[in-house]
């Protein structure tokens, strides 16, 4: 009970001081003004003007001091209202948007990141043990291929073979509902995403896996009369899985900057492009409200690395 | 031998090569031995004698670039054959063989509870249900004598003390009733006072499973009086060959003899040195053409040097390899012939009355 208390309440505190920080820095970016109402925004001079610009600074709390609109903006925020768009309508509302968006993001992500698991695991327990010299010096330059390329290319080259040439998967993402029986539209954008992190995985796992398969313990097992496959699954896997569980949590992160990429090239409108165009275009609401829902969602995923510790060695518990 | 039905175990002029940087190390040249059903036997050597290679060769644990000659008979099923398609034997390692490794503290899985360590090959082998594992993996603890087995399943090595782990790994061995156990050095890495406790229960386990057992150890002390056998190894080869009794009371082989000084005695007077064998073991990339020992012999002749003994019958099932076995008149000439000359014929320097000056300043005996 103690232990969720103070994940719960690191949580609340880190989301207080990101929101906190990203606020204050975005009010030094620049004047939402411009973008809520155009180029009206810089004529001072006419009354008829200047009356708007007064309207929009009232309707939007900009002629309010900052600590009383960060205070303001939070009170709605708990209550899961995100605000309006800094536009000149300030529709649709901030939580219309991310509501629309995010499902294909985290989709994508999801799908990512089963993906990097899917193929990094095996590929690492079969190279920390293959006594196959040529085929595992193979494998470790497709690894470092992978590594190196940067996800755009690698993106566009699937696109390319895999979807024009070969014509197994949609080229464009069909944005229409409803999007669950679309699923199959996000393999390729996630499978661009995952083989960088998949090879990244593979090269942690083979080195532990090389050193734990040195183990007595494993030698005990062998001793067991058990199948190698048995060894290597069982006995092996889970002491090795250490790095990996760590760069996952850690990788989360890099997932999201990687999917908002991926979607440029993919054409998926998902919240990554959303993030850009919402910084380019000042508008200020909707950037907060993903920070937040990143931020979280990084917490999360170290919580869920945690526990996952504790699930691979018992030592850990307390 | 004769007369009896055949050995449960036979191995026969057992060679084991493993390839490295410094060339080919030969750790086991052409050992040979019987192990009835529910006999046990000690096999006793310095590190790199190659006792443990030959323990390993028979559980098939050998790194696959080790090169391995020679025949392993077991009940009739030639092992090595077996082991090259390791696939259709599946049931027999961990079920008719087992074996206890050295040190508790790392041969068990970490992440693992202990109970389904023990239960694990049980299910594997045997085809035995998640419960019917599980209650037979609490009797096996019960019968190493682990106190509350039924708490103890749950918990994970690190929970348990070297002791107790260490009788974890032996109920573990047993979980499918072996015919043979193979111990190598199962009390070296625990508490003195542990030791005897485990000794004394692998004796126990044997005796009430009627189990044969193969007691590998650097220690003579820890055979005596427990195996009905004993080999004494150096350099791979077999020294001297037969039942625990004979070896401490008219053992044959130089070796043998040093080995039995090495042991502290209760009754010697406090601060007694220890008494080590001057040298070191050597490392056998090329097999020496004499005896193995010869270098760290106070008995060693010209003979020893140019020729290899083999390993002669004196009856009894009483086997040693030596030219001048100890309490024959040939080794005492030769010791006084050495002595005379102040050192052997390998040029190790030896006192008056036959001690070699190694053994006063040399360093101790080995540290496994």
């Amino acid at each position: 009970m103690r232990f969720w208390g103070l994940r719960v309440g690191m949580l609340i505190a880190l989301l207080l001081a990101v929101s906190m920080f990203t606020f204050g820095a975005m009010n030094l970016l620049g004047d939402p003004l411009f973008n809520i109402l155009g180029p009206v925004a810089g004529d001072t001079e006419n009354p008829e003007n200047l009356a708007k610009i007064e309207a929009a600074k009232e309707q939007f709390y900009l002629d309010r001091p900052l600590p009383e609109r960060y205070v303001r903006w939070l009170g709605d925020f708990v209550t899961g209202d995100f605000g309006v768009r800094f536009s000149a309508s300030g529709q649709p509302p901030v939580s219309e948007v991310i509501k629309e968006r995010l499902p294909r993001t985290l989709a994508l992500s999801g799908m990512a990141m089963t993906f990097t698991l899917a193929i990094g695991i095996p590929w690492g327990v079969w190279s920390g043990s293959t006594s196959k010299k040529g085929l595992d010096r193979l494998s470790t330059g497709v690894a470092f291929f992978l590594v190196s390329i940067p996800n755009f290319a690698l993106g566009v080259v699937l696109l390319y073979a895999v979807g024009f040439r070969l014509g197994w998967m949609p080229v464009r993402f069909d944005a229409g509902d409803p999007f669950w029986q679309r699923m199959h539209q996000l393999v390729l954008p996630a499978l661009t995403l995952a083989l960088g992190g998949a090879a990244v995985y593979q090269r942690l796992l083979r080195t532990d896996m090389i050193t734990t398969l040195q183990e007595d313990f494993i030698l005990m097992a062998r001793a067991k009369g058990l199948s190698r496959r048995h060894i290597l699954f069982r006995h092996a896997l889970r002491p090795s899985l250490f790095s990996v569980v760590t760069l996952f949590g850690i990788n989360a992160g890099a997932v999201f900057g990687g999917a908002l990429i991926v979607e440029l090239i993919f054409g998926i409108p998902g919240i990554g492009s959303l993030f850009v165009e919402s910084i380019f275009r000042e508008d200020f609401p909707v950037v907060l409200a993903l920070v937040m829902i990143l931020t979280a969602g990084f917490v999360v995923m170290n919580f869920v690395v945690d526990v996952l510790y504790s699930i691979i060695d018992p030592r850990v518990r307390q | 031998m004769t007369g009896r039905q055949a050995p449960l175990l036979s191995v026969r002029d057992l060679k084991v090569v493993f390839p490295t940087p410094i060339g080919m190390v030969h750790a086991v040249d052409g050992v040979s031995f019987d192990l009835e059903a529910g006999q046990s036997m000690g096999i006793v050597g310095e590190s790199g004698s190659g006792k443990t290679v030959t323990a390993k060769t028979l559980m098939n644990l050998l790194p696959s670039y080790a090169l391995v000659d020679g025949s392993v008979n077991f009940d009739g099923r030639d092992l090595r054959a077996l082991a090259a398609e390791r696939k259709t034997e599946k049931h027999l390692w961990g079920v008719e063989i087992s074996m206890v490794f050295q040190d508790p503290m790392t041969s068990l899985n970490p992440v693992k509870k202990v109970g389904e360590q023990i239960a694990e090959s049980v299910r594997y082998h045997l085809g035995q249900t998640r419960t019917a594992a599980r209650r037979q993996a609490g009797d096996l603890l019960e019968q190493v004598g682990i106190p509350e087995p039924g708490r103890r399943l749950d918990e994970y090595p690190h929970q348990l003390s070297g002791g107790l782990r260490q009788r974890v790994v032996i109920a573990a061995a047993l979980a499918c009733e072996p015919r043979i156990l193979i111990a190598d050095e199962p009390t070296t890495s625990l508490d003195v006072t542990v030791q005897k406790h485990i000794l004394d229960l692998l004796d126990d386990l044997r005796t009430a499973r009627g189990m044969a057992m193969i007691l590998v150890t650097h220690d003579l002390g820890v055979v005596k009086g427990r195996t009905d056998e004993v080999m004494v190894m150096y350099a791979g080869r077999t020294m001297e060959e037969a039942s625990t009794e004979a070896v401490f009371s008219q053992q044959g082989h130089p070796y043998t003899e040093a080995l039995i000084e090495t042991i502290p005695k209760i009754n010697s007077a406090s601060h007694t040195r220890l008494v080590p064998i001057p040298g070191q073991p050597p490392v056998t990339t090329s097999p020496p053409t004499g005896c193995p020992f010869a270098d760290r012999c106070r008995y060693a002749t010209d003979l020893c040097v140019a020729q290899g003994p083999p390993l002669t019958a004196l009856g009894n099932g009483h086997h040693v390899a030596c030219h001048t076995p100890v309490r024959t008149p040939a080794a005492e000439t030769a010791l006084a012939a050495n002595a005379a000359r102040g050192h052997t014929a390998t040029g190790l320097e030896i006192h008056q009355s036959g001690v070699p000056i190694g053994a006063v300043t040399g360093g101790l005996g080995e540290q496994t």
